[in-house]
Order: structure tokens, then C-alpha cells, then sequence
């Protein structure tokens, strides 16, 4: 075992940095979970008929089908 | 002498015994084969350019057909007796060109509804496509979102020191802390994939290494979202490196040696008791059987000076099946992602650490 991997060991066992880890990591996946919602709104949006501001002026997106 | 003539050709004087049908039916058959044996060349050629779109031009024939057949049989209808009692070839060719036409006109129709089939089988095809690119990019997304909210946590500690009027080097060492922001991409890397897992199914992490021996895998870390350590780390024989010996059998490795050993980065049993059957997995106890249905293992080379070094990244769960398909595809995006970055903060903290030591 190289030194590296060695220090990875004692790194990945510090109690402290793992308790404060978990809290961030959930606060991370809140925030991507909360960005992919709302992107899929703006497309449900979107797609839907609402008028669009990436449209050309005045056109509206129709959905097909 | 031209009215004996004309009286000839009347339609009175016209009996059955005159009147040849054979040549003319002959000719309609005739016609019709011909007609068919187009419309199938056209049909080839349709299927091989893999026709989509409307076929306008297809139409308008097919339109212009009906009309031509239309014309052809009311001068055929109104010259019929001459035709039947003088004209036998002429009108033989007319029977034979009526055939054609009503061959080309039906198989128009048809042709129509090849080519409203084919241009749905190409839609259907692109559709595919389309969904499948955009499941590909959202997956990308999710890494991209996943690293760099992940940052982001890192830049907030350091923007709180940023505020501070004075902030000793200890207090930037903390904010960057490398050793913090490693475990917080392990644990997000676990987080994000334990949403996969129908509760109240189970899901670990874990880190492998080389132990002090250089011959055998140790767990380094382990992690199922409320405990750590929790491999239990009896099965030292299974993690022993294959020696030349027995290198090209499984020989009831674990696949964390078999993912160690082979080029491949990747090893994933979607469905363990399937892969056990087949002789691609083994299970190390048999109550594994009943909570370890699905795993991943990935190793990563550290690179530069380190490329002796590695680790591996392993996944598993006791839900059948869990790593096939959607979630398969996002574990080979997001492990060598993820790894990469926990290379950078473990050099990060080895280097903090050897220097102000």
C-alpha cells in the first residue's frame, strides 16, 4: 500500500468530515433534484402551448399530436 | 359504297360467332401483369430509399390514371362493335392497355399505403432517436449538475472566508478541505443513485484499495446511507489477486478483483443469482443471495506519478436488477466523473497534508 492510499484510508475514516459530509450531500442532490423540477416544468411549459420566449415573435409552440 | 360500308360496320350486323374475345383477354392479362410487375419495381425501390415524406407526384399519377382509364374505356365502349369485328389487334392492345392502367391505377393505391407505412416506420425510428438522445444529454446534465453543485459547496466555505475581514491560513486550509469535499462526492455519488432504489431496498458504497500486503483488496470505505463500515471484511481469500496460475478462471474471486485485473474499467452483474447461475458471479455466503441482487465495480488509475495506484468504486444492492438499463447508463457516466474528481481532492489532501506536516 502507497502512501496515498494510506492517507485516503485515515481520510475516509475521519468521523468529524463524514458528519458534515452527509449533510451537504444531501443538500447538493436537493438542490440538482429541485433544478431538473423545474426544467421540467419550463418544458412541460413549453411544449405545451404557452407562448414561449425562445419562439420567433408572435408564434405560438403547438403541441402535436 | 362507303354507306355499305359503314352498314357493315354497324353494330347490327355484328354477330357472337365474329367476335374474338380470347386475344383480348389475353391482352387485359397481359396488361395487368405488366402493370403489377411495375408497380412491384416501384415497390422495391420505395422500401430501399427507405421512402418517408407524402408522395405528391404518386397521387397526382395515380388521379391522372383514373382519368386516362375513364377516357379510354368510354372510346373503347362507343367504337366497341368496329373495334370487336375489324380492329382485333388494335383493340387487343386497347384491352391490354385498359389492363395495364387498372393495374397501375391499384397499385397506386397501394403503393400510397406503402409509403404513408414507411414514412410512419422512419417518424417512429427518428422519434426513437430523439428520445434516446435526449435521455443521453439529461444524463450528462445530471453529471454536470452533480459536480458542480458539488463545488459549489466547496466555493460557498471558501466565499464565507472571502466576507471575513482577516482569515488565517487554517481557516482557508478548512475551507478548501479536500478531505470533507472527497466524502461529500462519495456520499452524493450515493445519494443521487439511492433514489433508483425502491425503499425499502438498500444501497452501499464502497472504496477498495491494495492493503499492506499488495496482494490483497481492502474495503477503505463503506457507506449505506446511515452507517459506515459496513462490509464485513471476512472474505480475505476472495479479495487475494489472482495469481498467473489461476489468473484466467474467476476461481470465486470477488468481482473486485476481477475488475482490478481485467482492462476493462467496468464490471456490472445486473442480477446476480442470473450471473451465479452462468458461472459469472459468486456468492461468497448463501444468504447473500437474498441482499446482494445487483452490483457495480469500477476502477480507477490515479494518473501522472501515480498511475501505479488505484482504487475501486463499488456499488450494490438488494434490488434485483437495479444497475441494467437507465440506471447502468448514468453509473457509466457518473463513476469515471465522480472518480476523477475524488482523485484531484485526495492529491489535494495528500500534498496539504505531507507539506504542512
Amino acid at each position: 500500500m502507497t502512501a496515498i492510499m494510506r492517507h485516503f484510508r485515515t481520510v475516509l475514516a475521519n468521523e468529524q468530515a463524514m458528519r458534515a459530509a452527509s449533510q451537504d450531500a444531501r443538500e447538493v442532490i436537493r438542490r440538482v433534484e429541485a433544478e431538473i423540477h423545474s426544467k421540467k416544468q419550463e418544458a412541460i411549459r413549453t411544449e405545451s402551448g404557452a407562448w414561449s420566449p425562445n419562439t420567433v415573435s408572435g408564434n405560438l409552440v403547438v403541441k402535436k399530436g | 359504297m362507303a354507306a355499305d360500308s359503314l352498314k357493315a360496320h354497324s353494330a347490327e350486323n355484328v354477330t357472337t360467332a365474329d367476335l374474338s374475345v380470347w386475344p383480348n383477354i389475353t391482352a387485359f392479362v397481359a396488361g395487368l401483369a405488366i402493370g403489377t410487375v411495375i408497380w412491384f419495381l416501384l415497390r422495391g425501390w420505395l422500401r430501399k430509399t427507405e421512402f418517408r415524406g407524402f408522395p405528391h407526384g404518386l397521387v397526382a399519377i395515380d388521379a391522372a390514371l383514373v382519368a386516362f382509364v375513364t377516357i379510354l374505356t368510354s372510346v373503347f365502349e362507343l367504337w366497341k362493335a368496329a373495334t370487336w369485328k375489324d380492329l382485333t389487334w388494335p383493340g387487343s392492345l386497347a384491352y391490354a392497355g385498359v389492363g395495364l392502367l387498372i393495374a397501375l391505377g391499384v397499385g397506386g393505391k397501394w403503393l400510397l399505403s406503402e409509403a404513408k407505412e414507411l414514412s410512419k416506420k422512419a417518424f417512429d425510428k427518428l422519434e426513437r432517436k430523439c428520445n434516446e438522445t435526449r435521455q443521453a444529454y439529461d444524463r450528462q446534465r445530471v453529471v454536470e449538475d452533480l459536480a458542480r453543485e458539488a463545488m459549489t459547496e466547496k466555493l460557498k466555505r471558501l466565499q464565507d472566508e472571502y466576507d471575513r475581514p482577516t482569515s488565517p491560513p487554517k481557516n482557508v486550509a478548512a475551507a478548501l478541505d479536500p478531505g470533507r469535499q472527497l466524502l461529500i462526492l462519495i456520499k452524493v455519488l450515493h445519494g443521487w443513485l439511492k433514489r433508483h432504489v425502491k425503499p425499502p431496498g438498500r444501497l452501499r458504497i464502497g472504496v477498495y484499495g491494495l492493503g499492506e500486503d499488495n496482494l490483497t483488496l481492502e474495503p477503505l470505505f463503506s457507506w449505506d446511507g446511515s452507517r459506515n463500515d459496513v462490509f464485513s471484511g471476512n472474505h480475505k481469500d476472495r479479495m487475494k489477486l489472482s495469481t498467473a496460475a489461476d489468473a484466467s478462471s474467476h476461481g470465486g474471486k470477488s468481482v473486485v478483483v476481477q475488475v482490478w485485473q481485467q482492462s476493462d474499467p467496468f464490471v456490472i452483474v445486473a442480477d446476480t443469482e442470473a450471473a451465479s447461475r452462468e458461472g459469472m458471479f459468486f456468492f461468497f455466503r448463501e444468504e447473500h443471495r437474498q441482499t446482494l441482487k445487483s452490483m457495480i465495480a469500477y476502477k480507477h488509475l490515479l494518473g501522472g506519478p501515480l498511475r501505479h495506484d488505484a482504487f475501486v468504486l463499488t456499488l450494490d444492492s438488494d434490488q434485483a436488477g437495479l444497475f441494467s438499463a437507465d440506471v447502468e447508463k448514468e453509473c457509466r457516466l457518473l463513476l469515471p466523473a465522480f472518480s476523477v474528481r475524488i482523485e484531484l481532492e485526495l492529491l489535494a489532501s495528500y500534498l496539504s497534508n505531507t507539506s504542512s506536516g
